[in-house]
């Protein structure tokens, strides 16, 4: 009996050290650092080990967005043009050397570079560009090109020689060289080795493209790896010979990879971020062995359905707007790590509204919160009324948030959980009376698709005909026609302002801000200013050694 | 036998068929669409999808077709040994099985090979010393191994690794022929948890089996012969208490092709788990389906195979022809 009782002790004190172990990860809370710019000589050579988010199984960029496959792909493709580093409202010039534009906007003329050449050696061409463009306006069967509205702007295409292209558009837009260099417009289809083979796939020819890193192997589920591309067109380019992406199938084991050194740098993708209790447990591990960097993520969304009676009263929306305590969600759904804002976030070039001054999104509530309840009233719906709040199954959290929230206000939600195909889809179909979703922006051309009807899975197909929703229209149309950047920023603000304050056509939440940690020796490596710009391009990276 | 075997075997066709029907009657019934699911994991805002888009993309995978033709259409496929193309990478499936099969069969095999090494002892020392402290410890030992998740144990373990030696297996995985450290050193923490649970289940019915062989009357004779008591247990109880044993390890080896995904995800396995979840993700309909396919024959063949190994070692035991 005695031996028993001693064998019961054991497990209870396996048990309790478990217990005293556990909480280690949950309690620690803390704010992320900032991201340390380097201003040392480069030092070539080495290979970091990198985190990414599940299997980079599929990879025609002109097919597929995801951070998964762009993390690692990217650095294997370039661009005509690419956005520019840090303002990515700016057009920088890749496989495109310069280029001009007619005065009317309608006419761009690229001269391409001299020494671009395919990863198989054979040198990148006018034809190639031609390849691509007609690639994209007309995808053979079994392609589907997502970024079809930019290659649908070009009427004509001529290669006037092997190094020079002139694209001619529908009608002149401004915007179309930032169209053209976002991130996803990579140029991973050789001709010669696409050209009556199509439907053809980039992994089933090696990965050639024409960017800083060769494709080395891909071991799947565990390793994508890449090397250092010698005849790279930018001189003294990449400095890294190569970089491993390990590939993780549980962010727990992510951190635990990057803890013990196994990683160089934390991978990009939700859910893989560093949340606070990591980042104060890293802070206290690693100490000065780790950085920092911080980017703001697609901002939460309530969004409106008109038909939805008390939805189509602007002073119902405002209250909402005005009840809704951002900094409180900040610290609810993000642990601390965001911020209240709107459409651009913070640190963007069009962010020119001061959100914590304005009312809903300061500190201050009480002045808010009363003039909410006074519009409610007025709207009639004094003691609130009910509504169903569509979500998809993993954003559960901030729309339980939102539905606490507005208990206070009279109003009382429902959440309607669905997979993420059913709810874009009910939502492009108006089968909703509130749905919550993620949108940001750091440019007009990206608000043009996220706010005007005719994008039927923007933010607005439930408002089409509506006048609401055609001032909007008309204010977008104009603005992406307008050339003059002054101009643009200051139609930016108006349509924010219009959108978000003076309609409250959507009610923001808050912007989400997201950390990824890096070890000391890591140098050179550019953070995107928002998630959707993906730009993780790896070739100003380098090593130092300890 | 011959005639038992190509019975059995024969039986597989209707078994199969009906499961086919089955596995693809259920994918098509579960709420979602599939070029739906596609197009929006590809989508970013300011990207755009429509309807259009949607039609087309149904048409381009075959989705257009009606119900019969698109299970025959599989079927026939299926016949004649092609497995088809996954809907999202466009790689043929046969490949991916290719792939991750010999990385499940690995973590199998390490994991019925442990649990084998220490249930088997284990159980036999708990029936030979039953109510004294080895069979308390031992029952102990596998009902905490029957009552723990695998997977709460997988990050427990994780942690403690990190925590007390600052290290973790490296998440590369390689096959034992390549670089046998790395592999073991991989699979070694998912196996012996795995291991604990299947062992649990084995001691357990090693003990019961053999306290029963124990009392046999075969067994009194042997004694009263004056053998010794391990030549008694090992040689007379403990073949005839295996018996039940052999189908247990036929049901672990099937739910070892399928059922660790958890495991497998933290600590980055690339077995066939992970791969089936990724798909029903992604309603990747050619790759669940023919991997569900392969399960099942996988089930089949297991469960004849231990049929075949009884009659081996269990002379008594003959089929009818």
């Amino acid at each position: 009996m005695r031996r028993n009782i001693l064998w019961g002790a054991g497990f209870v004190l396996v048990l309790a050290v478990l217990l005293v172990v556990l909480p280690d990860l949950a309690e620690r809370r803390g704010a992320p650092g900032a991201a340390v710019a380097s201003t040392e000589k480069p030092e070539p050579g080495g290979i970091p080990r990198v985190g990414n988010r599940r299997d980079p199984d599929v990879s025609d960029p002109m097919q597929w967005t995801s951070i998964t496959y762009a993390q690692p792909q990217y650095n294997l493709y370039s661009q005509l043009v690419r956005r520019g580093y840090p303002d990515e409202t700016t057009v920088e010039p890749d496989l495109a050397e310069r280029w001009d534009v007619s005065a009317d906007d309608r006419v761009y003329t690229f001269h391409l570079r001299k020494n671009a050449k395919w990863h198989d050696g054979k040198p990148f061409t006018a034809r190639d560009v031609e390849y691509w463009v007609n690639r994209g306006k007309t995808p053979p069967a079994g392609v589907l090109n997502l970024f079809r509205a930019t290659f649908a702007e070009i009427a004509k295409l001529e290669v006037l020689d092997d190094r020079t292209v002139r694209m001619t558009l529908v009608k002149g837009r401004p915007g179309f060289l930032f169209d053209l260099a976002t991130n996803y417009n990579r140029m991973a289809h050789p001709r010669h080795l696409f050209e009556g083979k199509e439907p053809q796939r980039p992994d089933a020819v090696g990965y050639v493209g024409t960017g800083p890193f060769k494709f080395k192997r891909y071991r799947r589920g565990s390793l994508f790896e890449i090397e250092k591309n010698p005849d790279y067109f930018m001189p003294g380019l990449p400095y890294l010979d190569g970089i491993q992406y390990f590939i993780t199938q549980d962010a727990a084991t992510h951190f635990a990879l990057f803890r013990t050194g196994r990683l160089d740098l934390t991978g990009r993708a939700a859910g893989w971020y560093m949340t606070s209790p990591q980042i104060d447990i890293l802070k206290r591990e690693m100490g000065e062995r780790v950085r920092f960097g911080s980017f703001f993520n697609v901002a939460w969304h309530l969004l409106y359905n008109p038909s939805f009676a008390p939805f189509a009263d602007v002073r119902v929306r405002k209250a909402i707007t005005l009840w809704l305590n951002r900094q409180e969600a900040v610290r609810a759904i993000e642990e601390g790590q965001g911020v209240p804002g709107a459409y651009f976030p913070p640190r963007a070039a069009y962010a020119l509204i001061d959100w914590s001054r304005q009312p809903g999104w300061r500190a201050s509530k009480e002045a808010d919160r009363e003039e909410a309840k006074r519009l409610l009233a007025e709207a009639g719906y004094k003691n609130g009324f009910s509504f169903v709040l569509l979500t998809r199954d993993l954003w559960v959290r901030p729309g339980e948030w939102v539905l606490g929230d507005l208990k206070g206000l009279g109003i009382t939600a429902t959440l309607d959980v669905v997979d993420q195909p059913t709810r874009s889809k009910r939502n492009a179909e108006g089968r909703f009376q509130a749905d919550l979703l993620t949108i940001q922006g750091i440019a007009l051309e990206q608000m043009l698709a996220d706010f005007h009807t005719s994008n039927t899975t923007g933010m607005l197909p439930a408002w089409k005909g509506r006048p609401e929703a055609a001032h909007v229209d008309k204010l977008l149309d104009a603005a992406v026609a307008t050339a003059d950047a002054a101009e643009r920023k200051r139609m930016a603000t108006e349509l924010e302002r219009y959108i978000y304050i003076d309609q409250a056509l959507v009610a923001p939440i808050d912007v989400p801000r997201t950390t990824q940690a890096w070890l000391d020796t890591v140098h050179g490596y550019r953070q995107p200013i928002v998630d959707q710009s993906v730009h993780n391009d790896m070739q100003w990276v380098w090593l130092k050694r300890r | 036998m011959r005639v038992y075997i190509a019975k059995r075997v024969l039986l597989f066709v209707p078994t199969l068929a009906i499961a086919s029907a089955l596995v693809f009657l259920v994918m098509r019934v579960l709420p979602g669409d599939v070029a739906l699911a596609i197009l929006v994991s590809r989508e970013t805002p300011g990207v755009v999808a429509n309807e259009d888009d949607i039609t087309r993309l149904r048409a381009q995978l075959g989705l257009a077709d009606p119900l019969p033709v698109q299970y025959l259409t599989w079927v026939r496929s299926l016949a004649t040994g092609n497995a088809g193309l996954s809907l999202y990478t466009r790689r043929p499936v046969a490949e991916l099985i290719g792939e991750r099969l010999p990385v499940t069969l690995h973590l199998a095999v390490y994991t019925v090979l442990i649990s084998l090494f220490v249930s088997i002892p284990l159980g036999a020392l708990a029936a030979v010393r039953q109510d004294r402290w080895p069979d308390y410890v031992v029952r102990a030992g596998t009902i905490l191994g029957l009552a723990t998740p695998g997977f709460w144990i997988g990050l427990i373990v994780l942690l403690l690794l990190v925590l007390l030696f600052r290290w973790v297996p490296s998440p590369v995985y390689y096959h034992v022929w390549e670089d046998a450290r790395e592999n073991v050193s991989l699979l070694v923490f998912p196996a012996v948890i795995l291991a604990w649970r299947f062992s649990s289940y084995q001691a357990r019915m090693v003990r019961a089996n053999l306290l029963e062989v124990l009392r046999q009357d075969y067994i009194r004779t042997a004694y009263s012969k004056g053998l010794a008591e391990p030549i008694v247990v090992l040689r007379h109880a403990l073949r005839n208490a295996m018996l039940p044993v052999l189908t247990l390890i036929g049901g672990e080896l099937t739910a070892l092709m399928s059922g660790t995904v958890i495991l497998e995800n933290v600590f980055n396995v690339p077995g066939l788990g992970d791969a089936l979840i990724n798909a029903m993700r992604q309603r990747d309909y050619p790759v669940v389906e023919n991997l569900l396919m392969f399960y099942m024959t996988f089930t089949l063949t297991i469960n004849l195979v231990i049929d075949l190994v009884y009659a081996v070692i269990n002379p008594r035991i003959r089929y009818a022809e």
